[in-house]
């Protein structure tokens, strides 16, 4: 290595940077050659004294003038969020706009609320008992639809209106008046009896009719009535029969416990998810055996309080008797030994694991909260 | 203020008070960098003045950004690379004071510098301290005769410690770059203050 190998790489020779081989060669050479070696010693000397450089001490006047640069910039922001008391040039467009832009989310609000009013139906259902036979069962009382809009639907609203008027046996209405006449209302021989009574030239209420495929297929979990226990369908599409429809009761695509002979699979209710994430910390899911279940809860609880932690939250089952769910803090240097301590309780599957490096904060500076579902 | 939290990565608490909206977290952050901003702005532009208004500049920049500000690197690093910045456009804007900042000594002049007296063990020493003073405003003379973009490099590098790779990310070029830029900045100092070294 010459002498301008040498100068060039003086900076690297110096940081530890060059390979074994060319730090070897550069100090031969500077063993050797007393220049090179004079002008490592006097770069050795600046940057030393770089390093070495008195610390300068900011004035006082630079935080008073960062305050108050910062106190007008404040100024200015609050100035324009709150657009008051400033010169009209200077107010930004959307300050100017507020008032009205305001009236007209007021007005589209109001009209929103009148079009919605005026678009929906209100009907009636009869109240009196079922008419014996042979006479005009009671119709449904319909107001008119004030806004004569999607008069195209007026078959299927009197479709609707006849299933409306069904009785609960599943015969249909003797008489449904098809077309509300003008005039007085029909009699029957039982007597007057309330039928549609729309006034002359009304158009007929809007209906919207649904067919059971079109209502939603989402399974109703862990539902259930006074009288019966409502269970969800295995998979597959609803299944409505005029049959269950005529029974009463029953919806397509729910099964009624009391009335279905063969009991139906019963979904699992959902895990428990009383004790809510966190926005801190993270959820260890624990694979324990049905024996070992019982002393799980505490064997967690106790690894917690012996690693320094404490124990934040027990979630129990709805029995009462087997915890499910524990809610440690810890401290951050106990956190590895917590994990191996879960992996001794049960089998931690590899999802239910935070990463070992993978260390989560806790509420507070050098503390971790675990949330251990037992599984 | 940086602790190293949880996960290893540093949290300036400072920061987190700032954004948390708590009173005084920004004198706070101020009062913990602020010298050290002036000093290299002052290194940087040989100008009280200057150096002040460019300070105030950094930290009134910092105080508009901290909220979007991510992490990724120190405050301190993240101020001291406003700092470079505002550093080098008042520099780039001085077309009056051409005369005092240049011209730019390369590896290869000879330079004429004041008298240096290289740092020594026993600088620590109270007799020793007038020397250091002394050899403080040399090199700071010296810093203000190199190229404005070798100079930040140098100060950042060799008076605040930062790594090769910190800087080419900053300067947004090649580590290889960098070591060759300073290297050349140091040689140029060294051939400044001969007499002295």
């Amino acid at each position: 290595m010459d002498c301008r190998d040498t100068l060039e790489r003086l900076s690297d020779y110096q940081d530890g940077a060059l390979d074994s081989a060319a730090a070897e060669a550069a100090g031969v050479h500077l063993r050797d050659c007393a220049g090179c070696a004079e002008a490592a010693r006097s770069l050795a000397a600046v940057r030393e004294g770089l390093r070495r450089l008195p610390p300068v001490a900011a004035p006082p006047e630079l935080m008073a003038r960062v305050r108050e640069a910062v106190a007008r910039e404040e100024g200015a922001s609050s100035f324009i969020s709150t657009g008051a008391a400033a010169p009209t040039g200077a107010r930004p467009l959307l300050s100017r706009l507020r008032i009205p832009l305001e009236a007209a989310a007021a007005v589209l609000l109001v009209a929103s609320i009148w079009w919605y009013q005026k678009g929906t139906p209100t009907y009636s259902v009869p109240k009196a008992p079922p008419a014996p036979s042979g006479t005009a069962a009671p119709a449904p009382k319909a107001v008119p639809d004030p806004s004569p809009r999607h008069p195209e639907k007026t078959a299927k609203s009197q479709d609707r209106e006849s299933r409306l008027a069904r009785q609960p046996d599943g015969t249909p209405p003797a008489a449904v008046a098809p077309e509300p006449a003008p005039g007085p209302p029909a009699a029957t021989v039982a007597g007057r009896t309330e039928v549609a009574s729309l006034p002359a030239g009304a158009p007929e209420p809007k209906f919207r009719d649904r067919s059971p495929a079109e209502l939603p297929a989402a399974p109703a979990v862990r539902a259930s009535s006074e009288s019966a226990r409502i269970v969800p369908m295995d998979a597959g599409p609803p299944v409505a029969t005029g049959a269950e429809e005529g029974q009463g009761g029953a919806m397509p695509g729910i099964r009624n416990d009391a009335a279905s002979a063969p009991a139906p699979r019963v979904l699992a209710a959902p895990p428990s998810r009383l004790l809510r994430a966190l926005p801190y910390g993270r959820e260890i899911v624990v694979d324990v055996t049905p024996e070992a279940r019982g002393g799980a809860g505490d064997r967690i609880a106790a690894a917690a309080r012996r690693l320094g932690g404490s124990v934040e939250q027990i979630e129990r089952d709805p029995s009462g008797l087997d915890v499910v769910a524990v809610r440690v803090l810890l401290p951050e240097p106990a956190a590895p030994a917590f994990l191996s301590e879960m992996d001794r309780i049960g089998k931690v599957p590899p999802e239910g694991k935070p990463e070992e490096a993978d260390i989560p904060a806790g509420p507070t500076r050098g503390t971790v909260a675990y949330t251990v579902r037992i599984r | 203020m940086e602790a190293p939290a949880g996960s290893g990565k540093p949290v300036d608490l400072l920061l987190e008070a700032f954004r948390q909206g708590k009173p005084d977290a920004f004198d706070a952050i101020m009062r913990a960098h602020q010298d050290r901003v002036y000093a290299f702005c002052a290194r940087m532009l040989s100008d009280r003045e200057e150096a002040l208004d460019a300070s105030q500049e950094v930290f009134l920049s910092a105080w508009r950004n901290l909220a979007a500000f991510r992490g990724e690197s120190a405050l301190s690093t993240w101020l001291l690379r406003i700092a470079a910045n505002r550093c080098l456009n008042r520099i780039r804007q001085r077309k009056s004071t051409a005369s005092r900042e240049g011209p730019w000594p390369d590896a290869d002049s000879d330079g004429d510098g004041p008298e240096f007296q290289p740092a020594s063990p026993e600088g620590s020493r109270p007799d020793r301290v007038a020397e250091n003073r002394e050899m403080g405003a040399i090199l700071s003379g010296a810093l203000g005769r190199i190229d404005p973009d070798s100079r930040w490099l140098v100060l950042l590098s060799d008076v605040e410690g930062f790594s090769y790779e910190e800087l080419a990310e900053m300067a947004e070029v090649p580590v290889g770059t960098v070591k060759s830029r300073l290297h050349r900045a140091r040689m140029a100092l060294r051939r400044m203050l001969a007499p002295a070294v």
